[in-house]
């Protein structure tokens, strides 16, 4: 049957967009952002998340 | 170029969202494990018969309820993605540490390359009953990881609210499936008192059962690698789990229940797809179609959950430099550790097309135990480091020691039926974890910061 | 005392060391299938032979039974490789002290190991500020 081949190539197709999408978002990331800034999140800073980015994040 | 790169404003640092809610926490830990109650968790029937099987579901639910005790007190108080991770690193030290996220990463990878080959052999069973056989089962593996990876690194939220939805589905058909097989009259379709045998291998049957026992809640305790994610996490985490935990014992019991009231022990303990072949027997193609479908949710789910996981955990490993710093990195705009996520992704694909299906699941299963051994040591010294009072707990389990000491009993018999049916890769496996700490030790902890690596605003510990 | 300020790993360094802890994993995937594909070989030869002739009356199995595996799309020979193929449960007195050592070892190693090294970490973060 057509279908099942037609199924085949379109689930390796949209893995590879899929795929190709992250990595190019990931390479556009890492030439737009300074590397520091991308590494900067730290464990347990519990009280700075909530008092600063994420409020900051709610009033968007 | 590198000049206009955007630093961030330098008083505040990136962090991942807090977005998510008890219910998803739920739909992390059960959305994880309910495959395991579609298929897998048959294999203890195999190998030591159906009652066998049934005492393996209670006993290691006993050994997951302890998990979910000591696991709920300390997360709420080390609320951090990483999870038991971060908590080896401030209550055991960094060789320890350095173990358990190699454990949790290993664990998690493997088990989605299985959830993915799962998929991948429905898509083709599925084929099959319309008539087209020998459907390449590849690019339905590759598909799935891939999406779920999309998925993932788009932002949590979105990921474990599908969890969710295809959890609660999947569980659902669970129930439909117990009262269309009228459980209250006996030998209507039920047919216990036929079919149900004596122990086939006798009690040691019963211990070599335990191992896979694991399967029927197998990946529970990931609920805390969402710490850093949810809501007010001291009070949704141990609500969560607890909630997922109890979720599970009711699944468990029901699959066992429908399952060894419709298929020969024999056939039961090596069927690929059991709940399915339930459906099947019962004739109806509704429900066929339904625990199709449920199971595919299953399995996606678990694979789902899985990568968020695994990707957390391998986050924090690198946040500490414990692994290469790049995959250290957060998402500016969706806030999830967006390397780690695809990172794992030819990972967890490779795993699914080595066709050692076997190896993989024993794999991630050991490194589930050796988790859990790793707990009782854990609260122990968690307890006496810092007693009751001294720090803020979100959560106190009762009893103390005896969950950590049933736990630690209840880890050994179950090394015990691994080395039954699977010594070498026991032992292959150990080495693993053994050339990596050595490794670990001579030439990756020098990147380490010491005091970097504790984190929570504790007291000094009692002791040291 | 002055605080420990590790060197920073270069790119190369990175690559190799992910690709390193994967290969360990393949290694460690792929070692057991030396042992299994011996053992397998021999089950195989005695279940087939055993599944010659076989009737449900020899399978031990009753009427109910039957008629589940008859639903499963069963017949006795095809079923009769399910219900001979039995595990072996016997224990090898030396592999399980090995195993026990192995596992055992390990454990105490890691804890020996981390506790000095935590000791380290708990005397930077609060004796030095």
């Amino acid at each position: 049957m057509v279908f099942w081949d037609i199924l085949v190539y379109v689930a390796w197709s949209l893995s590879a967009a899929m795929l190709v999408w992250m990595l190019v978002d990931a390479f556009m990331i890492s030439s737009q952002y300074n590397e520091e800034y991308l590494m900067s999140s730290r464990e347990g800073a519990e009280d700075d998340v909530v008092h600063g980015i994420h409020l900051e994040e709610g009033n968007e | 170029m590198a000049g206009e790169k955007i630093m961030g404003s330098s008083n505040k640092p990136i962090a991942m969202l807090k977005v998510l809610n008890p219910f998803h926490i739920w739909a992390l830990g059960v959305g994880i494990v309910l495959v395991g109650e579609f298929m897998g968790w048959n294999f203890t029937v195999g190998k030591g018969g159906a009652y066998a099987s049934l005492i393996a579901c209670w006993v290691i639910g006993l050994l997951y309820t302890c998990v979910a005790m000591i696991d709920s007190e300390v997360t709420s108080t080390v609320a951090a993605a990483g999870g038991q991770y971060t908590q080896a690193k401030h209550i055991i030290g960094p060789l320890m540490a350095f173990n358990v996220g190699l454990y949790l990463v290993m664990a998690y990878t493997m088990l989605c390359a299985a959830d993915a080959l799962v998929v991948g052999d429905l898509m083709k069973s599925g084929a099959e009953v319309m008539g087209y056989a020998n459907l390449d089962t590849k690019p339905f593996v590759v598909l799935t990881v891939a999406f779920l990876a999309w998925l993932n690194y788009r932002g949590v939220f979105a990921t474990l609210t599908l969890n969710l939805v295809i959890t609660f589905l999947a569980f659902s058909s669970l129930i439909i499936l117990f009262f269309a097989v009228d459980p209250l009259h006996q030998g209507v379709v039920l047919q216990h008192q036929a079919l149900l045998t004596d122990l086939p291998y006798g009690w040691i049957g019963v211990v070599a059962a335990l191992q896979f026992g694991m399967w029927y809640y197998l990946g529970i305790e990931g609920t805390c690698q969402a710490a850093e994610e949810v809501r007010s996490a001291g009070r949704s985490i141990p609500l969560g789990t607890m909630g997922g935990m109890m979720t599970l014992l009711v699944a468990a019991t029901i699959s066992w229940f429908v399952a060894t009231g419709l298929m020969p022990w024999q056939y039961l303990g090596q069927a690929v797809t059991p709940m399915y072949d339930a459906a099947t027997l019962l004739g109806s193609s509704q429900l066929q179609l339904m625990l199709f479908i449920a199971t595919a949710f299953a399995a996606i789910a678990s694979a789902n959950g899985c990568i968020n996981d695994a990707s957390r955990a391998w986050f924090s490993l690198a946040r500490d430099r414990y692994m290469p710093v790049f995959f250290g990195a957060i998402h500016p705009k969706y806030r999830t550790p967006y390397r780690s996520v695809l990172f794992l992704v030819p990972i967890a694909v490779s795993f699914a097309f080595t066709g050692l299906l076997d190896q993989v699941i024993t794999f991630s299963i050991l490194s589930g135990l050796l988790g859990y051994t790793f707990m009782t040591f854990n609260m122990i010294k968690f307890r006496k480091m810092w007693p009751l009072g001294s720090i803020h707990r979100g959560y106190i389990h009762p009893f103390h020691p005896i969950p950590a000491i049933t736990l630690l009993t209840l880890c050994c018999a179950t090394y015990f039926a691994t080395f039954l049916g699977y010594g070498a890769s026991l032992l292959s496996i150990m080495a693993f974890y053994i050339f990596s700490s050595i490794w670990f030790v001579l030439r990756r902890y020098k990147y380490v910061k010491r005091a970097d690596q504790f984190t929570m605003p504790w007291p000094r510990p009692k002791g040291y | 005392m002055k605080n420990y300020t590790p060197p920073n790993q270069g790119m190369f360094g990175q690559i190799f060391d992910t690709i390193l802890v994967l290969v360990l994993v393949y290694v460690s995937l792929m070692v057991p299938l030396l042992f299994k594909a011996a053992a397998k070989a021999e089950d195989a030869a005695t279940v087939a032979a055993a599944a010659v002739k076989a009737s449900w009356e020899s399978l031990g199995q009753n009427a109910v039974q039957q008629a589940q595996w008859v639903k499963l799309g069963y017949d006795p020979e095809k079923a009769a490789t399910l219900i001979n193929s039995r595990f072996d449960y016997t224990i090898d007195p030396i592999m399980l002290l090995i195993t026990i050592a192995v596992v055992g070892g390990y454990f105490w190693f890691m804890l020996k190991v981390s506790d000095q090294e935590y000791r380290e970490v708990i005397r930077e973060k609060f004796d030095n500020k």
